[in-house]
């Protein structure tokens, strides 16, 4: 055997060679794709795939990024915190802090809604919840008041603005900027009701959507998509509906499950491998389901793709943006804002909500390009004004 | 041993040198975490002093080194000023405290009391810090984790090496021994055995021992570019198991996440080469392992040297006058046993709360018993390991084969959470 091979310090050295050769074609850009995906794979700390969707990880990962508990102990898929190492433990205090959300009873379609009347502190932000469950100081009428254009949106927890203040969430910056930019040329007054609650993906927000925006008379109406919206949560939830025996509400899901063989009987296990083949028409099916109540109702409606990832735009984002755009949605990707940003983007290094800075800079980037977007332009310009605006 | 801390800077620097590219090579490959790399650097800056500094001083100063390694890891800096001397300040305070509690314990193990009283104290000293450590009183919550982590082991193993010791320990040799610089960042850590670590230090040429340690931490560093490969590129969902293909898929990758632990622990005792303590690897190719005591030998050695010598050995030299082959069971169970519990205590300081799972019991369980019925089967056999016939090269590679196969679907079992939900993932065709 050469000696390079069996003497450790020189089998050291080799590797150190080699080690530090990748480390240079970190810096290297003229390198051979396969060599620089090998290298991007090796430097990438975030989470892979499967752990996005909030998969169980060993003991040793467990302890190393303390965040088995949530894991197996049912968390939310969303509960990104942990897969990037820290020695950051989240307050304790949160874990004090009762969430403005309650259990819904079986029979509804929806997991959870939020209290309507909440008035309390959760993840060290104060929230407080109108009469209709909104986060918000503002107790909407239903009716829409006279001289206003109202915009409603439904999203997740990111979109509630968890773990920041009411005024640097991004639906609240918007409505703010729309007073003061666009209102001085349209003469309204911009009214944007955020439905969003925690926990909420895709089939909750079309629930959301053609059950609870319309008696609020809606101009525009707006619905996020992140790329976990494609992920476990996905079709985990639907098997969850499933074995609780809940009211599927949509006939598409129906069919989804009748197609899968899924039944109130299966195991998580085995409800998860029958409808995982169906996640990608589960949501085709959402989007056309919106877009088909977008014609029926006559309310325009927006598909925000929120990017929550800052090491780069997740490929199911892609997927959920193009197939948005097939089933005839306007859909605004906002990939921009988290580019380049690192643990500053999130609110704590074990809890991966937006920070209050990720809420602005998203602000900046939707509303320039929903003014920058012809179809936005025309909803904003267009029709509406002229119904709105009192007569002369 | 005063002989073996002789400076030569040409030497050094070519150490220095190596180093170096070890720092940059996990700067430039985003290697473990972002404090990983200031880890490293402190460490290097360590070695640098002590390297030079007087001989009578090196222990004290490794202290000090270690401390102030945790002072800079343990505080979080911030973009705010005053936001960080904060920061600063609170780690100064929980090392204070840290400090506190060693010279406490190392006061009631050097009390000339009976051993069982000095024992029975420590347990309650213990008792009262789970109690604190249970709501994170005192000590802001992130720095409990780190502060535990010095002492749930390695306090069992000194309070066991004092009970048979022949003069008393010195309280310069147990804070270094607690203030080990690595374990501020790495808070799973090898159990690293006292009588050996005291034994080990400038055992040999400081060069020889620091390019050991080089040598040790680019095995290290090259183990957790593989875990980054491995947990990127090779797991699939549980859901998409769904042939036999598939189902290998699933369970042959969850093994290979240990390279993650493994490359830790190389770097780890890699660094503490760095300062003169020449210990044994952490791990040796456990991946080759050909039968199951074999994979105990060589998987995370230093547990395995921690339970043979505070649990096994107790166990089986009490028991083997009556019954040889009882001693043997018995001790082995005992060993399994301890293991369960004893990660749980380490679950409990590291995180704050108990846990047994159904898997960590099914999942040592099983190890016991295979570990068991092989010990049983080569003491049947009446030869020591080194007179046994070795197989033959492809009958080695099928038992290596079968051995890795059966870790791997243990260790995937035990990753799922879920025995019973593991389980239905493997049943495929159902």
């Amino acid at each position: 055997m050469p000696k390079l091979l069996t003497d450790e310090t020189l089998r050291g050295w080799m590797s150190l060679a080699v080690m530090t050769a990748a480390g240079a074609g970190a810096y290297v850009r003229a390198l051979p794709e396969g060599v620089k995906s090998i290298i991007q794979t090796v430097r990438n700390d975030g989470p892979n795939d499967i752990d996005l969707d909030n998969r169980t990880r060993n003991y040793y990962e467990g302890l190393l990024d303390m965040d088995r508990e949530s894991n197996e102990r049912g968390g939310l898929a969303m509960q990104l915190a942990g897969f990037f190492q820290s020695r950051q433990q989240l307050p304790s205090e949160w874990a004090e802090q009762k969430e403005p959300i309650a259990p819904e009873p079986i029979e509804s379609f929806l997991f959870r809604e939020n209290i309507p009347g909440y008035d309390g502190t959760y993840k060290g932000c104060h929230f407080h919840m109108n009469q209709w469950g909104q986060r918000s100081n503002v107790e909407y009428t239903k009716e829409k008041p006279p001289g206003v254009f109202r915009i409603t949106v439904c999203g997740g927890s990111n979109t509630m603005g968890y773990g920041v203040p009411l005024k640097d969430s991004f639906p609240y910056q918007i409505e703010q900027r729309l007073n003061r930019e666009l209102s001085p040329k349209t003469g309204l007054r911009y009214e944007v009701i955020n439905f969003s609650a925690n926990g909420y993906h895709l089939p909750d927000k079309l629930y959301m959507a053609t059950q609870r925006f319309a008696a609020f008379q809606p101009d525009l109406a707006i619905v996020d998509v992140l790329g976990f919206d494609l992920g476990l949560i996905n079709y985990d939830y639907l098997g969850r509906r499933v074995r609780e025996g809940r009211n599927l509400h949509f006939d598409f899901l129906k069919e989804i499950v009748r197609q899968a063989g899924a039944k109130q009987s299966d195991k998580r296990e085995v409800s998860l491998k029958k409808l995982k083949p169906y996640r990608k028409s589960l949501v085709e099916d959402c989007f056309r389901e919106l877009h088909r109540y977008e014609q029926q109702s006559g309310i325009p409606f927006l598909v925000l793709a929120l990017r929550d990832d800052t090491r780069g735009i997740p490929s199911k984002l892609r997927w959920l943006v193009q197939d948005a755009e097939k089933e005839g949605l306007a859909v605004l990707p906002i990939y921009d804002s988290l580019e380049g940003g690192g643990m500053d983007m999130y609110v704590h290094p074990r809890d991966y909500h937006y920070s209050a800075k990720a809420h602005h800079l998203i602000a900046d980037e939707i509303y320039s390009k929903m003014m920058a977007n012809p179809r936005m332009a025309a909803i904003f310009n267009g029709p509406t004004r002229a119904q709105e605006e009192p007569p002369k | 041993m005063e002989n073996n801390a002789r400076i030569d800077f040409a030497r050094f620097g070519w150490l220095a040198v190596q180093y170096g590219a070890i720092v940059f090579v996990a700067r430039a490959l985003n290697l473990d975490s972002p404090l990983f790399v200031r880890a490293l650097s402190l460490c290097g800056v360590g070695f640098l002093i002590h390297y030079f500094a007087p001989f009578d001083l090196k222990k004290s100063l490794f202290v000090l080194v270690g401390l102030a390694v945790g002072w800079v890891l343990i505080a979080q800096p911030d973009p705010n000023m005053a936001v960080g001397v904060v920061h600063y300040v609170g780690s100064a305070v929980s090392l204070g405290a840290a400090i506190f509690l060693a010279l406490l314990l190392f006061g009631c193990l050097r009390w000339q009391g009976p051993y069982r009283a000095r024992v029975v104290t420590i347990i309650l000293i213990a008792a009262g810090i789970a109690w604190l450590r249970s709501d994170n009183s005192v000590l802001p919550a992130a720095h409990w984790p780190v502060l535990c982590s010095l002492f749930m082991f390695r306090m069992i193993v000194y309070a066991y090496d004092v009970s048979s010791a022949r003069q008393p320990e010195t309280l310069m040799d147990f804070l270094t021994y607690i203030f080990l610089p690595p374990n501020f960042y790495f808070m799973l850590f090898p159990v690293v055995d006292y009588t050996t670590f005291k034994k080990s230090w400038y055992a040999d040429d400081i060069h020889k021992t620091a390019q050991r340690g080089i040598t040790l931490i680019t095995r290290g560093i090259l183990q957790l570019c593989a875990y980054r490969l491995v947990y990127h590129l090779l797991p699939i969902e549980a859901a998409d198991v769904r042939d036999f293909g598939s189902l290998l898929h699933f369970i042959l990758p969850a093994y290979l996440m240990y390279t993650r632990i493994s490359g830790q622990f190389h770097v780890a005792v890699g660094l503490l080469h760095l300062f003169g303590y020449r210990l044994p690897d952490a791990n040796r190719n456990y991946l080759l392992a050909d039968s199951f005591t074999d994979f105990w030998r060589r998987i995370n050695i230093y547990w395995k040297d921690f339970m043979v010598k505070v649990f096994y050995y107790p166990v089986y030299f009490r028991l083997r006058k009556k019954n040889e082959r009882m001693a043997l069971i018995v001790a082995t169970a005992v060993v399994f046993i301890s293991t369960v519990l004893l990660h749980s205590y380490q679950w409990f300081w590291l995180q704050g709360t108990f846990q047994v799972t159904q898997s960590d019991l099914v999942f040592w369980g099983l190890l016991g018993v295979l570990v068991g019925v092989t010990v049983l089967r080569e003491t049947a056999s009446g030869k020591s390991p080194a007179a046994r016939r070795q197989p033959s090269l492809p009958m080695r590679a099928v038992r290596i084969l079968g051995v890795y196969l059966t870790i791997s679907v243990l260790w995937s079992m035990w990753s799922h959470g879920s025995v019973t939900g593991w389980f239905d993932t493997v049943q495929y065709w159902k």
